[in-house]
């Protein structure tokens, strides 16, 4: 526990007093007019259970709202005062005894070497720009199965020592066994490491961060010795596809008054998002070791998502989380289509259903407990609107089969039904402008900001890209909806999803992908647009916007992956970021680093044979190689492995066969002069 | 001479073109006399294996190393010749006449050695216990 001056609980206290209650006022409005008008003859379980989906619904809806609305207020005013980076420094606290020292660490896992390199030395071109880049150390910890990448990426890391002549101060390390996926992989840099570095900046393989902001983040960590996390809120850059260059416009426009708003409330207690986030290695070791959860996987075994976990246990310890809302400079890349974008909610859903578990877990503070909740409810939501949208089209269909009664008892005069139309289109209108007033909010923003509205292309281009941007937000929304709703489902129902490396380059979807990844979306579009239609047509109309999302699923994909609509959508001006207009230094130095390995790339033969052929990418492996011991029965079986490869070739071994003979110096060796000796006999079988 | 054993000179370093004739002429005899009478194949196996000892040898003198001991050590060394082009050569751990060249080159070699990781220091970080209310605690 930090024993130095704390963040003062009576400003905690009374933002989050505002925030919820505001938050909750706006859910219970919402409710007593939808109630009033479900009040007509008495509710029907139809009904009672559209109040209950729509108040889980109306409370998500109107976080979200309230953390924009207050995040675009700060904003309007100057900023909040309150932000770790505006906070004076505090005094006292435990001496960290720990060098001061920090590592840049990069876990990867089947990275695309060439880009993760260029993005590494990008980062370490604009830390050596700053001048403190000695206070630094950059690890690649790299858990990598294929012995096809693992030796690329150490060729690319000596080659960057090298270039900078920086042996010694940028690292790398393949791990043997890679157990428990990224947080094992942090945890045994911690546990063999640690105690070399007062802090680590964690990066994920698609991380950017300026020199500056690397710089920044420590001076604030050591401004605030009671802090153990600072997150800073990484931007969306460098993307082609249409699908990405918008996610980058909206993500880059709109993110700044939700991160504000949410430091609002969060303060000291915000969350960890596993990445472009700088960490005190001391306690980070003490408090965040995660166990195995009981039971198989989804709900059991390793933490998916560790992030979440690690801050709440940092918290539980007493130390502060922030989040820097307003640190500048840290970038991270987008996944490039749709489908690709699937993926990884596919694996963050679980991750995030996985932390059920967690808000019953004991010693856990109540807001601890909300961010997991809130995790939890970022994927629960889409089955829930689809449950929603489900039982709002069946009792439209039964008041549509109702006959209004007009005389009844002994009323002489007819006893018209009353309307509520207005109380559902105010309720309509409320949850629609909750929705949308975040885009306009961040609209207004750049009203006073000329730099910006600028650098994003003027006002004419931002007012069509916003305009554009909600469209098809609106058109992918329900996609997004269905296939979340399958996650969801899926992990309930117990099913896994593997660790697989993501996709992160930009490539068009063909037709077969596309109509493999959305044909079902695209039949329940068009069924759920014929049921509608032909037996509540007036529901039909409002179900528009959904049913066009569902049913034109296939092209929408398939367009969205273009890289020469997103280019084209650049030129026009459309889209446009801060980072396109004027890219900062790091930026630029990515850029001509990957031009420059493009280049190197055309005049190497990238397969496994070469590189074991290659005298000096094969040293340069048995130099890296770990000592051990083998034993006589796997040398047999090596032995047998490499017979195999010399009759039949690299292609006739499974991955874990070929990381066997990878791992093993003498079979290597053995390989590498088998390789040359064949080349002048003509009887190499590879 | 075998275009292989020629190539596989270059590529690990030996860069004047006399030396490499002379070496892949010692490490094919070398070779012959091992091996006897052998096809091809394996007689170009053997002549690389002698290269490789031989640059081994080479370098554990000029750096005073083991060459069991610190095989990984003398791997790095070897890439790290291999990839120093243009600015380092094997040639120099086989030429020695210029004693001052020659420290200079080794100098160069070893700021050029594959440092992976540093040295260790150790922080433990033990698994947190997990209770939970309604499910089963870790």
């Amino acid at each position: 526990m930090p024993a130095a001056t704390v963040f003062p609980r009576r400003i905690r206290v009374l933002r989050r007093v505002v925030f919820f209650s505001l938050v909750v006022l706006t859910t219970v409005a919402a409710l007593a007019m939808i109630a009033s008008a479900f009040q007509q003859n008495g509710i029907t379980p139809q009904e009672l259970l559209l109040l209950f989906l729509y108040m889980l619904l109306i409370l998500w809806v109107s976080t979200s709202f309230w953390q924009a609305t207050i995040g675009f207020w700060l904003l309007l005013w100057g900023g909040d005062r309150q932000s770790i980076s505006r906070l004076p420094a505090r005094a006292g606290g435990r001496t960290d005894q720990a060098p001061p020292k920090t590592a840049l660490v990069m876990p990867i896992y089947h990275e695309d070497p060439e880009r993760v390199f260029a993005g590494l030395r990008a980062i370490y071109q604009s830390l050596r720009d700053t001048g403190r880049a000695d206070e630094f150390e950059l690890f690649v910890l790299s858990d990598s199965r294929n012995p096809d990448v693992w030796l690329e990426e150490e060729v690319h890391w000596y080659r960057m020592c090298c270039d900078f002549d920086a042996h010694g101060k940028i690292f790398y390390r393949n791990r043997e066994k890679n157990i428990a996926r990224k947080s094992g992989n942090l945890e045994e840099f911690c546990h063999r490491w640690g105690a070399r570095y007062r802090y680590m900046i964690v990066l994920d393989a698609d991380s950017l961060m300026c020199g500056s902001t690397l710089t920044r983040m420590v001076d604030l960590m050591e401004a605030h010795p009671t802090v153990a996390l600072i997150q800073s809120p990484p931007l969306p850059v460098n993307h082609k596809s249409l699908f990405a260059r918008i996610l980058q416009f909206a993500s880059s426009l709109y993110g700044e008054i939700f991160a504000a708003g949410a430091s609002y409330w969060q303060l000291s207690d915000s969350n960890y998002w596993g990445h472009n986030a700088i960490i005190r290695v001391k306690p980070f070791a003490e408090h965040c070791g995660l166990p195995k959860l009981p039971g198989k996987e989804p709900f059991g075994g390793e933490i998916f998502s560790h992030d979440f976990v690690e801050a709440a246990l940092l918290r539980k310890a007493g130390w502060e989380v922030w989040l820097a809302y307003d640190l500048k400079g840290s970038y991270e890349e987008l996944p490039p289509t749709l489908i690709d974008y699937a993926k990884r909610d596919r694996r963050w859903c679980q991750g995030n259903l996985q932390h059920v578990r967690m808000v019953f877990a004991r010693g856990f503070s109540p807001l601890s407990r909300l961010h997991f909740l809130m995790g939890i409810m970022s994927y629960l939501s889409s089955p829930l609107w689809f449950l929603f949208l489900l039982v709002t089209g069946f009792e439209a269909y039964v008041q549509s089969q109702t006959m209004p009664v007009y005389f009844f008892g002994d009323n002489v005069f007819p006893v018209w039904p009353e309307s509520y139309a207005v109380e559902m289109t105010t309720v309509l209108l409320v949850t629609l402008a909750m929705l949308f007033l975040p885009k306009v909010w961040s609209l207004l923003l750049l009203l006073v900001r000329s730099e910006d509205r600028k650098a994003y292309g003027g006002i004419v281009r931002i007012t069509l890209s916003v305009l554009f941007e909600s469209i098809f937000s609106v058109l992918t929304a329900p996609i997004l909806m269905l296939y979340q709703t399958n996650f969801v489902l899926a992990i309930l129902s117990r099913r896994s999803t593997a660790w697989l490396a993501q996709q992160r380059s930009d490539h068009r979807l063909s037709v077969k992908e596309a109509f493999l990844a959305h044909w079902g979306q695209t039949f329940v579009g068009i069924l759920a647009g014929y049921v509608s239609y032909r037996y509540v047509p007036s529901f039909f109309w409002w179900f528009l916007p959904v049913l066009a999302g569902l049913a034109f699923a296939i092209p929408l994909s398939m367009l969205s992956s273009s890289t020469a609509l997103g280019l084209l959508a650049k030129r026009l001006g459309l889209f446009l970021t801060p980072e396109e207009s004027a890219p900062p230094a790091v930026l630029s130095y990515l850029k001509d680093n990957l031009a420059q390995a493009t280049a190197a790339r055309r005049v190497v033969d990238d397969s496994l044979e070469s590189k074991i052929g290659d005298p000096a990418v094969c040293s340069l492996h048995i130099a890296l190689l770990p000592h051990r011991l083998v034993k006589r029965r796997q040398r047999h079986q090596l032995r047998a492995l490499t017979y195999q490869v010399i009759e039949e070739g690299p292609g006739s071994l499974s991955v874990p066969e070929k990381r066997a003979l990878a791992a093993d110096p003498d079979s290597l060796t053995r390989l590498h002069i088998l390789s040359w000796a064949q080349r002048g006999t003509g009887t190499a079988s590879s | 001479m075998p275009q292989p054993l020629w190539d596989y000179l270059d590529r690990v370093g030996v860069r004047n073109e006399a030396l490499r004739a002379s070496l892949a002429r010692q490490c094919l005899i070398h070779a012959r006399k091992g091996a006897g009478l052998q096809v091809a194949e394996q007689l170009a196996a053997e002549a690389i294996e002698e290269v490789q000892r031989r640059l081994d040898r080479a370098l554990a003198q000029g750096l005073g190393l083991h060459p069991v001991r610190d095989a990984a050590k003398l791997a790095g060394l070897r890439a790290a010749l291999a990839m120093g082009q243009p600015d380092l050569s094997a040639d120099f751990l086989f030429e020695g006449r210029d004693a001052d060249k020659r420290e200079e080159q080794l100098a160069r070699l070893i700021a050029r050695l594959p440092i992976a990781t540093p040295p260790e220091a150790h922080l433990p970080m033990p698994a947190q216990p997990f209770h939970f209310v309604f499910f089963k605690s870790s």
